[in-house]
């Protein structure tokens, strides 16, 4: 069986109920993250999840509706190991080494200031001994990696393969991701307009998660419907991925 | 893996679901949502999620 959780189901524009983009995934003994929007890191507690538990992160895009919790999940994550936990390893677009390089470097990481710290002060060496850890406390440490179109990883539970979604480029690049299990399969379309190579990557998919703005005549009043999905847009690329049809 | 799923799909189980993510404000707006499932419902034959945070989906 596969369990997606639902973190965070809204956009850029936060209201009491929805904030940015987040999503989990449980198969078999694999926890999974997909995007890291607002407060992800606590959503996913709040989920009944564990930070140290997540061993792969994949990013759809950049906008900080999808990541600006990575700083957040990567210190905790590392703070709560006790250094038994395996090295966490994240996929995305461009920028996805960068930006890792640019939270955690020791020389030009904005967040080093707290791993330093911790790593240092008797205070933090203490606590961390009283979790269950050893000293030396090492440095966080994760394997990131721009990645692009085709087949990303496979185990042997469960596979992802990546497809190029259409939204904000060529600032931007953004990803699709289907997984496939033994449970069936399940597509993040992430952030898109409806566009053939997400619903080819969707094809026959028992579950699609299709980003969904707003109510299509609205969009097109406001001109907001180019690089993004609307109830129209989403309708038809589940229709054309056989999501509704089956294949 | 590549078995695995094969035999998932061989077993002829239809659990299509469609799940609607990134949900903007107006949309969320009781009214519009109510307004638009039901018209995504009439066109729509699987399954329609409105995804809400925290919510768990099984497969």
């Amino acid at each position: 069986m596969a369990t997606i959780y639902v973190l965070g189901a809204g956009t850029p524009t936060p209201t009491p109920s929805r904030f940015g983009s987040a999503f989990a995934i449980k198969i078999g003994n694999d926890q999974i993250m997909i995007d890291c929007g607002p407060s992800a890191t606590h959503k996913l507690v709040k989920s009944g999840l564990w930070p140290t538990n997540i061993n792969h992160l994949f990013f759809t895009h950049h906008h900080f509706d999808h990541d600006i919790d990575y700083p957040c999940f990567l210190l905790c994550r590392w703070d709560q190991s006790t250094g038994d936990e395996k090295v966490l390893k994240v996929f995305g677009p461009t920028l996805t080494e960068k930006i890792a390089k640019g939270i955690l470097d020791k020389n030009e990481g904005v967040f080093a200031h707290d791993w330093i710290a911790r790593i240092n002060h008797p205070l933090s060496q203490k606590i961390h001994v009283n979790r269950g850890g050893t000293l030396p406390r090492t440095p966080p440490k994760v394997e990131a990696r721009d990645v692009g179109p085709g087949k990303i990883l496979s185990t042997s539970d469960w596979e992802v393969i990546a497809a190029s979604a259409e939204h904000v480029q060529p600032y931007l690049d953004s990803l699709a991701y289907r997984f496939n299990t033994r449970a069936g399969s399940f597509v993040f379309t992430g952030d898109t307009q409806p566009y053939e190579s997400v619903t080819k990557l969707s094809k026959g998919a028992d579950m699609m998660l299709c980003m969904c703005w707003d109510d299509q005549r609205v969009m097109e009043d406001a001109g907001e419907s180019q690089g993004q999905c609307g109830t129209a847009g989403a309708e038809r690329m589940a229709e054309e991925s056989g999501v509704k049809n089956g294949c | 893996m590549r078995n695995g799923w094969c035999r998932a799909y061989g077993r002829g189980i239809r659990r299509e679901k469609w799940v609607l993510v990134h949900i903007g404000p107006h949309l969320s707006h009781r009214d519009i949502r109510y307004k638009s499932m039901e018209e995504i419902s009439n066109i729509y034959r699987g399954e329609v999620v409105f995804a809400e945070e925290l919510m768990k989906l099984e497969l």
